[in-house]
């Protein structure tokens, strides 16, 4: 009986039913479409977990074989040898050894191999072969093998591995239902007619090919059509110009569509919490779902469109093959900061919003520039910023032409303001990649996949599958805090009513933050702003003009007037020094604590980017004011 | 001898790889030092155990034939076809690992049957019966063993 224990799933519901007769694990080396072959399988039938203790994550699926029984499917990281170097070899190896914790070790595993190019893939075979459990091994990608005038004999091949063998395409479904049939059914360990010695690579190189040949194997011909792109895509003048095209195009996407849809998701979302609130009697409970629940709900929904456009276009990306080369052209840039090309699409997209951004630092194979890259995308200047610094520019930067019409003062100020999170990202991963996040072991080596169209079912599955995770995961954290900044601004109640902002608690709070905010110029009502704004960082303009139209000084003028009313220029400069570094955004941090499977990382962050736009706002108006 | 010497006159007057002379003998160059085009084989790894196990995970297996087929603007990382796949491999990584029998131009091949993984591994003279015609040039004994 193999279950998989809910134990390691973190509440997310992963739990396979009572009842699956068997639990088979799913092996491979990355690029061998192992990840297809599930998503055929299992359909819309799977859930993302994270292991214990780690940050890699597995999906779990429900197969159903031929005679209805359900088999419950985990899918574990592609590996290229199960020597337990790397975190994603460790959990394979732990996993298929029953040592993971909250799992039993499988009933059986399915290797997936990649057909056309078998004798290196053989080599993992040896290793998974020689744990004894029930193998079957998939030669993926037959219908490649054969349009390119490769052969493999599947019966011969079965015979000197000693395990079934099942000449698959995944993405076409082709032997596919001979996976499934294996999945349900008791088979034997797998006997081979021998093994090398495991711990030689060399010896297992020569032994897969010794059994490719045996097996009648002939290497089809390299695809022609992947020279042709790569002789364009990373030609050595046009390279970089197309590279700098999809970057372009990347940002448009996000930024030009993606914001547009976000807002009008917005305007549904408000539409329909007034006609919920229309239904509801008035009062606390209504103030309760519509305020605190609803809105809370909407500002996670609102990134909804946002983080699928992202992922859709970083699933052709990757899907394609383009990703691997835009890492090779972006390499060298990124390896001034000690980072990798790998990192460059992530941070790209954190212009638009951190949240997809830290989602899609997931091709990133390199843990510890995975972390780094996490970090720093927050300083990046992304579009909820955008309203506050167009606010304070306005108010408080006269605009006069510099460099030609276009170009004054203002746009000045903003790229000044995109310019300094940037360098502050540099200076930060500097730092990282030289201490904590030093990875000497870990080079940046990379396959070239071969070129292939993206299939709409694997970009619809992955959209699905990250839409959900983020929903799930971040959207319980972020649900949280809504409810709480709720409370916070809607007690202490007077006689049944809830309080005027000026005598809530969240004005309790920015009296008492007050002392301390009050070196960088900043009074009680900026620091009930700044309390707000964790919500989401655009949150503080609209807690500003609330709080400056009740006082009956500023109660007349325009936000514009009030903030000028208010506050110096210099604690203006200060404020958005500060919001150009801190970390102030619920859903960046819910985000980065389901990525990093910890708490560590996120508090880390809110410490150190909070710390620095203090520091860097006093500095400003202690020298200004 | 004198055989020796004119083939290897041959391979200098071919454009576009100005180490083909030496390096077409078994000579060990840095794989680094291959040039877009060129193709060599793979004989040692100066690199921490780890990290030469992840390479030949990923196909760099000594003995094998190794191509260096495009690289990022700048050169680096560079793009090496070995063993049916293709890798990009940085600097610091490509300059610490060995090659020998450099080959370029028409003559280089960049594929390997799997069979000679095991005769490669044993002995590179073996290699003559695979590596074609021109191949054959490019793995003339060095002048030391010509000489003897």
């Amino acid at each position: 009986m193999g279950v998989v224990a809910s134990a390691s799933c973190h509440g997310a519901k992963t739990e396979l039913r009572e009842g699956v007769a068997r639990t088979v694990a799913l092996v491979g080396p990355p690029n061998s479409g192992k990840t297809t072959l599930f998503n055929r399988l299992t359909g819309l039938r799977q859930k993302v977990g994270n292991f214990p203790g780690v940050t890699v994550e597995h999906h779990l699926g429900v197969v159903r074989d031929e005679h209805g029984r359900e088999v419950a499917v985990v899918d574990l990281p592609g590996v290229y040898s199960l020597t337990p170097k790397s975190e994603d070899e460790k959990v394979t190896v732990d996993v298929l050894t029953g040592k993971m914790p909250g799992m039993t070790p499988p009933d059986a595993v399915v290797l997936v191999v990649d057909s056309t190019n078998l004798n290196r893939h053989l080599v993992l075979a040896a290793r998974v072969i020689a744990l004894g459990l029930p193998t079957l091994v998939v030669l993926n990608m037959a219908d490649e093998l054969r349009k390119q005038g490769g052969h493999v004999e599947p019966l011969e091949l079965a015979r000197q591995l000693g395990t079934p063998v099942a000449l698959v395409s995944a993405t076409s479904g082709e032997g596919v239902a001979a996976v499934a049939r294996f999945m349900g059914a008791d088979v034997a360990k797998p006997n081979p007619l021998d093994l090398p010695v495991l711990q030689d690579t060399r010896g297992c190189r020569e032994w897969a090919a010794k059994i490719g040949l045996n097996a009648s194997y002939r290497k089809p011909a390299t695809p022609i059509w992947t020279e042709r792109l790569d002789s364009i895509f990373l030609h050595k003048v046009l390279g970089p110009v197309i590279f700098a095209v999809v970057v372009v195009m990347v940002f448009q996407t996000i930024f030009a569509l993606g914001q547009p849809l976000s807002e009008l998701f917005q305007k549904l979302l408000d539409v329909t919490g007034n006609r919920i609130a229309a239904w509801l009697p008035t009062g606390l409970l209504e103030s309760l779902i519509i305020n605190g629940l609803w809105k809370g709900v909407g500002s996670v929904l609102v990134f909804l469109p946002q983080i699928l456009l992202l992922f859709l276009v970083i699933g052709i990306l990757e899907d394609s093959g383009y990703l691997a080369r835009a890492a090779v052209i972006a390499d060298r840039t990124m390896a001034r900061v000690g980072l990798n090309g790998k990192c460059f699409i992530p941070l790209l997209s954190a212009y638009a919003c951190a949240v997809p951004a830290i989602m899609a630092t997931r091709t990133i194979e390199s843990k510890r520039d995975r972390i780094a890259t996490i970090m720093i995308a927050p300083f990046m200047t992304c579009s909820a910023r955008l309203p506050v610094y167009t606010m304070f520019i306005a108010a408080f930067l006269p605009n006069k032409p510099l460099l030609g019409p276009l170009f004054g003062t203002r746009a000045a100020a903003m790229l000044g303001l995109y310019g300094l999170g940037f360098m502050m990202a540099v200076i930060t991963a500097k730092v990282l990649k030289s201490s904590v996040l030093k990875s000497k072991d870990a080079p940046f080596m990379m396959e070239m996949p071969p070129y292939r169209w993206p299939t709409v079912t694997s970009l619809a599955l992955r959209l699905v599958d990250r839409g959900r995770a983020f929903l799930v995961r971040a959207g319980t954290v972020i649900l949280g805090v809504s409810v709480l900044l709720w409370v916070l601004t809607n007690f202490p109640m007077h006689n049944g009513q809830p309080p005027a902002i000026q005598d809530s608690l969240v004005a309790t709070m920015g009296h008492a933050i007050e002392p301390v905010i009050r070196p960088l110029g900043f009074d009680w009502k900026i620091g009930v702003g700044l309390v707000s704004s964790v919500a989401a960082r655009e949150v503080i303009i609209a807690t500003l003009g609330t709080l400056y139209g009740i006082d009956p000084e500023s109660r007349a003028m325009d936000l514009q007037q009030a903030l000028r009313h208010e506050m110096t220029p210099a604690a203006a400069l200060a404020l958005l020094v500060f919001f150009a570094f801190a970390m102030q955004c619920m859903s960046t941090m819910a985000v980065v604590r389901r990525e990093t499977n910890s708490w560590k990382w996120p508090a880390l962050q809110f410490v150190y980017m909070t710390g620095l736009a203090y520091v860097a706002a006093l500095v400003v108006n202690q020298s200004l004011g | 001898m004198v055989v020796v010497l004119k083939m290897i006159f041959n391979f200098a007057d071919k454009p576009g790889c100005h180490s083909a002379a030496p390096a077409a003998r078994a000579e060990s160059a840095s794989l680094f030092d291959l040039e877009e085009g060129c193709t060599a084989i793979l004989s040692e790894f100066e690199l921490p155990e780890q990290l030469a196990d992840q390479l030949m995970n990923l196909g760099f297996v000594p003995g094998l034939e190794v191509k260096a087929t495009r690289s990022g603007p700048w050169g680096d990382p560079r793009i090496y076809r070995v063993d049916g796949v293709e890798v990009a491999l940085r600097r610091d990584v490509a300059e610490r690992m060995r090659v020998t029998h450099t080959q370029c131009g028409r003559g280089a091949v960049a594929e390997v049957s799997a069979a000679e993984v095991t005769d490669r591994a044993a002995s590179p003279v073996e290699t003559r019966r695979y590596a074609g015609p021109e191949g054959i040039k490019a793995l003339t004994p060095t002048v030391e063993e010509a000489g003897d």
